[in-house]
C-alpha cells in the first residue's frame, strides 16, 4: 500500500486505468471471437439456403421444359440450367471454405455432394438431350423417378446442414453471453476500486490544501500545518505550502517590526526572484528616507506653527484694528450719504433754477428781438429827425439870409438917415425939422439893426443848436445803429446764454440723476460697509479662532516631533 | 416869507432897471452957437468926428478901384453918381492897425473944389451935437500929421478932425510922376 502511495500520480493513473483497459481488451477479443463464429455459422446457413434455392430452380426449369414445348423458352432454360450448375458448384466451394474447421458440417457437405454429382450427370446426359430430341415422354421418365428421389435427398441434406449451422450459432451466442457477463462484472469492480483509491489518495489531500490556501488568501497563516511525508506530487504540494506559509510568516514578522517603528532591519531574500522581499527592501529604504524627510518636515512644521501662532496673534490684533477702522468708515459713509442727499436736493433745485433760467433767457431773447425792432424804429425816427434837422438848418440859413438882407436894409436906412441929417444941416434953419426926422429914422435904423443883431444871435444859437442837434441825431443814429448791433449781439449772446442754460439745465438734470445714482450708490456702499463691518467682526472672531487653531497646530507640531523621534532610522 | 419878500424885491429891482434902460433923456434944444454938429465915425477902435458942414455925404464903399503907383494912403477910386472920389485911408496917417477892406466900410465924402475926397471909415455912428466947450484942444505933445489934422478931443475921447486942413493938405494932391 505504502509503495502505491509513494508512486507518482501518473503511474497511479496508469496502473488503475491500465488494469481496467486490459479487462476491456479481453472482453473485446472475446466479443470478436463470438461474433466471428456466429457470423460464420450464419453464412453457412445462408449458403445452404442458397444451394437449396439453386436446386429448386434447377428442378423448376426441367419441369417447365417438360411441360412446355416452346423452342425459344427451351433454349433460354437450357442456358439458365448451365449457369445454375456453375453457381451451384461455386456455392459448394464457398461452403466448403466456410466450414473448413467444422468437421460435422464438412461431412454433411460430402453427403450432399455425392447425390448432386449423380443428379447433374443424369440431367445433362439424359433429360436435356431427350428434351432436345423432342422425346418428352422419355425425358419425363428420366426426370421423374430416380432423379426425383435424388432431388428430395439433396433437399433434405441441405436443410440438415442449415439447421446444424443455426444450432451451432445459437450455442456460440449463449457461451458468449455468459463470458461477457463474468468479464464485465470483474471490470466494473476494478473501476470502482480505482475511483475509491484515487479519491482517497489525491482528492482528499488536495481539498485540505485548498482549505489552507483559502485561509492564506484571507490573510490567515496557520501554525499547525502538517507536513505529510509523501513523495508524490500531493506531498510536494503540501510541503511547498508549508514553506510558503513560513516565508509569509517571516515577511509578516518583518512588517510587524516596521510597524513597530524599527526601520533598521533588512529582510532575507529567499531567492533572486523574491518580489515581496525586494519590495520590502525597497519599502524599508523608502520609509527610512521618508521618515527622515518627515522628521525634517515636522521640524519645519513646528517652527512654522510657532511663526503662524505669532502671525495669527498679530492678525487678530490687525483684525481688531480693521474692525475699528471699518466702524469709522461706516460713520464716514453715513456722513457721505447725508452729504449726497443734500447735494441731490441741491442738484434738483439747480435743475429747477436752470429750467427757470432757460425760460427767463428765452424771454430775454424775445425781449432782445423786440429791442432790435424798437431800435430799428428808433433808427427810422432818428433818420426822420435828422432829415427834419437838415431842413431846419436850411431854413435857418434862409432866415439868416433874410436877416442879412434886413440888416443891410437897416444899414442903408442908417446911411440914409445920416445923409439926411447932413442935408438937413446944410439946409440950415429950414432943415431942422428934417434933421429930427432923420434922427428918428436913424434911431429906427439902429433899433432894426439891433433887432436884426438879436435875431442873428438867436439865429446863430438856433443854428448852433440845430447843428448840435444834427450832430446829436447823427451820433444818436450811430448810437442807435451800434445799439441795434449790440442788441443783436446781445440777442445772440442771450441765445448762446439760453443754449448754455439749456445745456446747463440738461447738465443739471443729469447731475440730479447722477446724484440720485450716487445716493443709491452711497446707500449700497453703506450697506456694503455694513456687510464689511459684519465680515470684519467675523474676521476678528475668525482671527481669534485662528489663533487658537495655530496654537493647536503648534502643539500638534510638537507632538509630531515626539512621534517622529520614536522612529529609529 | 423871506422868499416872497426877496422875490418881490427882485421883481421891483428888475422893473426899475428896465425903466432906466428904456428911459430917454430929454434933450435940451441945441444952441447953434454953442453946439457943434459933427458926423461921428470909427477908425479901428477909436472914434473920430467931422463937422457936418464939411461933409457932403456918406456912402457905402462899393466897387473900389485900386490905383497903381500911388501912395499907400490912397486906397483907390470910387464912382459915386457920376463923380470920381479918391478914397483916403486915415489909418495910414494915424498908425492904426489895418483890417482890410470890406463892404461894410463907408466913404465919408468931403466937399472940395477940384475933386472930392473920400475918407475911409470903418464904422459910421451918426450925426450928433457936441457942445463947443466940450471940445478941448489937443495935447501939445502931439506932433506930425496928427497935430495938423486934429481940432480937438472930447471927454468921451472922440477925436474931432479939422476937415478944411485935411482938404488943404498938399499931400493929397497926387503927383503925376510915379514914385519910385
Amino acid at each position: 500500500m505504502t509503495r502505491f502511495v509513494n508512486l507518482k500520480t501518473s503511474t497511479k493513473l496508469l496502473v488503475g486505468f491500465g488494469g481496467v483497459l486490459v479487462l476491456f481488451a479481453i472482453l473485446l477479443v472475446m466479443a470478436f471471437q463470438a461474433i466471428k463464429t456466429i457470423r460464420q455459422n450464419d453464412e453457412i446457413a445462408l449458403a445452404a439456403l442458397a444451394i437449396e434455392n439453386n436446386l429448386n430452380e434447377d428442378r423448376a426449369d426441367i419441369l417447365t421444359m417438360l411441360g412446355l414445348h416452346d423452342v425459344a423458352l427451351r433454349d433460354r432454360l437450357i442456358t439458365d440450367l448451365r449457369s445454375l450448375s456453375g453457381e451451384g458448384d461455386r456455392l459448394m466451394a464457398r461452403m466448403r471454405e466456410l466450414a473448413a474447421d467444422n468437421p460435422s458440417l464438412l461431412s454433411g457437405m460430402d453427403a450432399y455432394a455425392e447425390p448432386r454429382q449423380d443428379y447433374v450427370r443424369l440431367r445433362d446426359t439424359q433429360t436435356v438431350p431427350l428434351i432436345l430430341k423432342g422425346q418428352f415422354d422419355a425425358a419425363r421418365d428420366a426426370a421423374l423417378g430416380e432423379q426425383n428421389n435424388r432431388y428430395l435427398a439433396m433437399r433434405k441434406i441441405s436443410r440438415g446442414i442449415r439447421e446444424e449451422a443455426s444450432r451451432q450459432a445459437h450455442e456460440e451466442a449463449r457461451r458468449a453471453y455468459i463470458a461477457f457477463s463474468a468479464v464485465g462484472l470483474v471490470t466494473l469492480a476494478a473501476a470502482i476500486l480505482m475511483v475509491w483509491l484515487l479519491n482517497r489518495l489525491i482528492a482528499r489531500p488536495l481539498r485540505s490544501i485548498t482549505r489552507v490556501a483559502e485561509r492564506i488568501a484571507v490573510g490567515d497563516l496557520p501554525e499547525d500545518l502538517r507536513s505529510e511525508s509523501r513523495d508524490d506530487e500531493v506531498g510536494q504540494l503540501a510541503q511547498a505550502f508549508a514553506r510558503m506559509t513560513h516565508s509569509l510568516k517571516m515577511m509578516a514578522t518583518f512588517a510587524e517590526r516596521i510597524a513597530a517603528g524599527d526601520l533598521q532591519g533588512q529582510p532575507e531574500l529567499l531567492s533572486d526572484k523574491d518580489v515581496l522581499g525586494r519590495a520590502f527592501e525597497t519599502m524599508t529604504h523608502n520609509l527610512r528616507e521618508l521618515t527622515g524627510e518627515l522628521a525634517e518636515g515636522i521640524n519645519v512644521l513646528s517652527a512654522s506653527a510657532s511663526q503662524i501662532s505669532t502671525s495669527t496673534s498679530q492678525l487678530a490684533a490687525g483684525a481688531m484694528e480693521t474692525a475699528t477702522a471699518i466702524t469709522e468708515t461706516t460713520t464716514t459713509v453715513e456722513e457721505v450719504r447725508q452729504t449726497a442727499e443734500v447735494s441731490n436736493d441741491k442738484a434738483h433745485s439747480v435743475s429747477a433754477s436752470a429750467q427757470r433760467a432757460a425760460e427767463v433767457s428765452e424771454a430775454g431773447r424775445r425781449s432782445t428781438l423786440d429791442t432790435i425792432e424798437g431800435m430799428n424804429r428808433i433808427q427810422q425816427q432818428m433818420d426822420a429827425i435828422a432829415d427834419s434837422m437838415m431842413r431846419l438848418n436850411e431854413q435857418s440859413h434862409a432866415v439868416g439870409q433874410i436877416v442879412a438882407t434886413v440888416e443891410d436894409l437897416a444899414g442903408q436906412s442908417k446911411l440914409l438917415a445920416v445923409n439926411a441929417s447932413i442935408e438937413a444941416a446944410k439946409a440950415g434953419e429950414n432943415g431942422k425939422g428934417f434933421a429930427v426926422v432923420a434922427q428918428e429914422v436913424k434911431s429906427l435904423a439902429d433899433q432894426s439893426r439891433q433887432a436884426t443883431t438879436q435875431v442873428r444871435t438867436i439865429l446863430e444859437e438856433i443854428q448852433k443848436a440845430t447843428g448840435a442837434a444834427v450832430l446829436a441825431t447823427e451820433q444818436g443814429s450811430h448810437a442807435v445803429e451800434a445799439g441795434s448791433k449790440q442788441a443783436q449781439e446781445t440777442g445772440r449772446s442771450i441765445q448762446a446764454l439760453a443754449d448754455s442754460i439749456v445745456e446747463a439745465s440738461e447738465a443739471a438734470v443729469q447731475i440730479a440723476a447722477s446724484s440720485q445714482q450716487q445716493l443709491v450708490g452711497v446707500d449700497q456702499v453703506a450697506s456694503a460697509m455694513e456687510s464689511i463691518k459684519i465680515a470684519g467682526e467675523q474676521n476678528s472672531e475668525s482671527a481669534k479662532q485662528l489663533e487658537g487653531a495655530a496654537h493647536s497646530i503648534k502643539l500638534l507640531g510638537e507632538k509630531l516631533k515626539r512621534l517622529a523621534d520614536n522612529y529609529r532610522i | 416869507m423871506n422868499e416872497t419878500t426877496s422875490d418881490a424885491e427882485h421883481i421891483r429891482k428888475t422893473l426899475r432897471l428896465r425903466a432906466e434902460a428904456l428911459a430917454r433923456p430929454v434933450a435940451a434944444p441945441p444952441d447953434e452957437t454953442e453946439f457943434l454938429e459933427v458926423l461921428e465915425f470909427g477908425l479901428a477902435e477909436e472914434r473920430y468926428a467931422l463937422e457936418t458942414a464939411h461933409v457932403h455925404e456918406v456912402q457905402p464903399l462899393r466897387r473900389l478901384a485900386p490905383i497903381p503907383c500911388t501912395p499907400p494912403f490912397l486906397r483907390g477910386l470910387v464912382h459915386l453918381r457920376g463923380r470920381l472920389v479918391a478914397v483916403i485911408d486915415l489909418k495910414k496917417f494915424f498908425d492904426l492897425p489895418e483890417h482890410g477892406i470890406t463892404d461894410l466900410h463907408h466913404v465919408v465924402v468931403l466937399q472940395k473944389s477940384e475933386m472930392d475926397i473920400g475918407l475911409l471909415a470903418d464904422t459910421v455912428y451918426g450925426v450928433r451935437m457936441l457942445p463947443r466947450d466940450a471940445v478941448q484942444p489937443p495935447l501939445p505933445t502931439l506932433t506930425g500929421i496928427r497935430a495938423d489934422y486934429l481940432k480937438g478931443i472930447t471927454a468921451e475921447r472922440v477925436v474931432v478932425l479939422d476937415a478944411p486942413r485935411i482938404l488943404a493938405d498938399p499931400r493929397f494932391i497926387i503927383d503925376e510922376n510915379v514914385h519910385s
